[in-house]
């Protein structure tokens, strides 16, 4: 099996408070998480902590993946001074030593995959919600071609953008990217992903998305 | 106008003055590009009070106010920008509580020590009070913005506009927040002399704010930036030399009736 990613008795702190405590699991490629829980659980946390940005008290993080594309929740990007979607998009080349050649290809062919091409040179702010999930997305898999890390990508999504959103998901998801994603959506209509992380305190649960499934209608 | 232009260049002060002025105006731009985006609009009017408590200190103690107001100024900036990174504070509440207590630390120390020092030329500027020095160090800050700014214009770009993805992709934010401390508090120190300790700090908002009005995209946003605030400066320089007013006041006039004219336009 491929590990891409082995977490062991992960436990982060903030402020003194416990968000999460004692974590364990593993994914290997071609795996799609999505992690589930109420608010104030460590979701976000958990994304920040795999990405190097919170530093947890114990525990061990093994990340196999040379690169990661993280994508954070819509709203955390500061739009006051205009930028074009190609400029965001090309942020996700920097660091990784390649040409200017190899960049353009590298966005052209980011932008091309979720179907956004047209809107290059738009200015980020003058697009709608759903556009704006796409470039971001569209940078993060400019940033990797392994591993993707999705903070609430789906929010302020209406729900046709976000079915249309999670099938482009589903379609990385199989052309190899191995997906964490953070989604309050756990509505059985739209169910994406393989696997579930739960870090609902009372509820705590990892394993595929089926047993996932399963063991809630049995408790119901 | 090009009369007056020419006229007030064949003075040494005035070129002197200009030349200051102009790679001010090139530096702040560039910065602005970056502090407003995250909402560090008011740094430099923090900076800028405490360069002023520090050069009161220094003129009180007989020691240089440019050395001494420089390494206090870059200090309370890389604090500033230390905290404003932090989740749980409130970096425009730091900014306003460190420039009102540094301006009446200044304030005061001026009124305690008797110096005769002018109070209106630190505080308002004095086109007259730029030195040799100080335009040796604008042309520094000003070639250090620039080239920092061609050679990493996209990693400031990407930390202004999502510092987590920056940190993501393994991008050293922390030098880079260094750099732009060192350089907002250099070119406040630097410029106070000739715009005056509280409208230097116009030059990082004013040129940004007009250009944003019709730009589409940052490297458009950071050249009009930089074209528009060195333009400003030279009309506002010889608007003060023809109607000998304060230069300070002319340039941040002028920087607003070219807001005015760029959100009018971007109504039409």
């Amino acid at each position: 099996m491929n590990k891409i990613l082995s977490i062991k008795q992960l436990t982060v702190e903030y402020d003194s408070t416990t968000i999460i405590s004692n974590l364990s699991f593993e994914l290997t490629k071609g795996d799609f998480l999505c992690v589930v829980g109420p608010n104030g659980s460590g979701k976000s946390t958990l994304l920040k902590t795999i990405l190097g940005l919170v530093k947890p008290k114990s525990g061990t993080i093994n990340v196999a993946a040379k690169t990661l594309g993280y994508m954070p929740q819509e709203n955390k990007i500061s739009d006051i001074v205009p930028a074009s979607v190609t400029e965001i998009v090309e942020t996700g080349t920097l660091n990784q030593n390649l040409s200017r050649a190899e960049q353009k290809k590298r966005i052209a062919a980011s932008l091309k995959t979720l179907g956004i091409s047209k809107l290059r040179q738009k200015t980020f702010s003058e697009l709608s919600g759903g556009q704006r999930q796409k470039a971001l997305l569209a940078r993060a898999i400019t940033a990797s071609n392994e591993l993707l890390i999705l903070d609430e990508p789906s929010n302020n999504l209406d729900h046709r953008s976000k079915l249309s959103f999670y099938a482009t998901l589903s379609r990385l998801n199989e052309s190899g990217y191995t997906i964490i994603m953070v989604t309050h959506d756990l509505d059985h209509d739209n169910l994406v992903g393989n696997m579930i992380l739960s870090l609902d305190p009372s509820n705590r649960f990892f394993g595929a998305t089926a047993e996932y499934v399963e063991r809630i209608h049995h408790d119901h | 106008m090009i009369t007056s232009i020419i006229e007030m260049l064949q003075y040494d002060f005035i070129q002197r003055a200009i030349i200051t002025g102009i790679a001010i105006a090139i530096s702040a731009a560039l910065l602005g590009t970056t502090i407003i985006p995250r909402r560090q609009s008011m740094l430099g009017d923090g900076l800028s009070h405490v360069a002023f408590g520090a050069s009161a200190i220094a003129i009180s103690l007989s020691f240089s106010p440019l050395y001494t107001a420089l390494p206090c100024a870059i200090a309370a900036s890389i604090i500033i920008t230390k905290f404003a990174n932090h989740k749980n504070t409130n970096s425009e509440s730091l900014i306003a509580i460190t420039s009102a207590s540094a301006l009446a630390i200044g304030t005061l120390i001026i009124s305690i020590s008797g110096s005769n020092i002018d109070l209106n030329a630190y505080l308002f500027g004095s086109i007259l009070a730029v030195s040799q020095i100080d335009l040796i160090a604008s042309l520094i800050v000003a070639l250090v913005a620039v080239t920092c700014f061609i050679i990493f214009r996209k990693k400031i770009f990407a930390i202004t506009i999502d510092n987590n993805f920056a940190k993501s992709i393994k991008i050293n934010t922390d030098f880079y927040d260094l750099v732009i401390s060192i350089l907002c508090a250099s070119i406040v120190v630097i410029g106070m002399k000739a715009l005056g300790a509280l409208l230097i700090s116009s030059l990082l908002i004013f040129p940004v704010s007009t250009a944003i009005q019709f730009t589409k995209n940052f490297r458009q946003t950071c050249i009009a930036s930089t074209v528009i605030s060195c333009i400003c400066l030279t009309i506002g320089f010889t608007l003060s030399y023809t109607y000998s007013t304060p230069s300070g006041a002319c340039i941040v006039l002028v920087n607003l009736a070219a807001f005015i004219l760029a959100n009018v336009y971007r109504k039409i």
